[in-house]
């Protein structure tokens, strides 16, 4: 049976609202490695950096994916 | 003043989001417009100025093999880069800056910065967004600068 169209929709908000949320973490973690660069704490830095990475490669595909489900 | 620089530089987001690695991209695309190598393969850029367009024509290959999709070809209409509109770093940094100061929610085809800009710099993983295109044109909304966004936003403000 096909999904709903309404099902849809409603993940696509869900997921917007994840992918919000990614987002909004990613920045506050990118000022505090900032913050954390400037202490002299290069190694912290250079971690959360590669776990920024991931973070900024998955928002690209979910951002995909909330468009093709709005479609 | 319209020179190869201004010409070219739109490849430049086009060229990393097809893998070339940015600082090496950066370093010889600046120094040089032409033909370049850099680690994953070579990368050419040419720009002509004509009597009534400036293009700029790029091909990728790799292990000297031309992608069939790595090809981009632009023209724009003769005059200073600013004031004709050719996209030009200046218009990217702008960009990126407004994204970063969450000046920008979204963006359609006659916008400033526009879809085509936005959908360039997210193609090289410096923003990302909600692709809202409808039958009445192209937009995106949600625009947010990425890590990579941030960093190259950095490496232009430190070159500038």
């Amino acid at each position: 049976m096909p999904a709903k169209p309404e099902a849809a929709v409603l993940v696509a908000d869900l997921l917007t609202l994840l992918w919000e949320n990614q987002l909004a973490t990613a920045a506050a973690l990118d000022e505090l490695t900032l913050w954390a660069r400037s202490q002299g704490a290069t190694v912290v830095y250079d971690n959360v950096i590669g776990a920024l990475e991931t973070l900024d490669r998955n928002a690209s595909a979910i951002a995909d994916g909330i468009t093709a489900l709005r479609r | 003043m319209l020179d190869l620089w201004h010409v070219c530089s739109p490849v430049f987001p086009w060229l990393v989001a097809h893998g070339a690695n940015q600082s090496s991209a950066n370093a010889l695309f600046q120094s040089t417009p032409g033909w370049f190598s850099v680690p994953g393969g070579t990368f050419g850029a040419s720009g002509v100025v004509s009597g009534v367009d400036a293009c700029v024509n790029a091909q990728i290959y790799i292990d000297g093999q031309a992608l069939s999709d790595g090809v981009l070809k632009k023209c724009y209409p003769l005059g200073s880069p600013t004031e004709k509109g050719i996209p030009t770093m200046q218009i990217y940094k702008d960009a990126l800056n407004a994204i970063a100061a969450n000046d920008v929610q979204a963006v359609n085809e006659i916008s400033t910065p526009s879809y085509t800009t936005i959908k360039e710099l997210k193609g090289a993983g410096y923003v990302t967004a909600l692709d809202s295109s409808a039958d009445d044109g192209n937009s995106f909304m949600k625009i947010e600068i990425t890590l990579k966004g941030r960093q190259y936003l950095e490496q232009l403000s430190t070159s500038a």
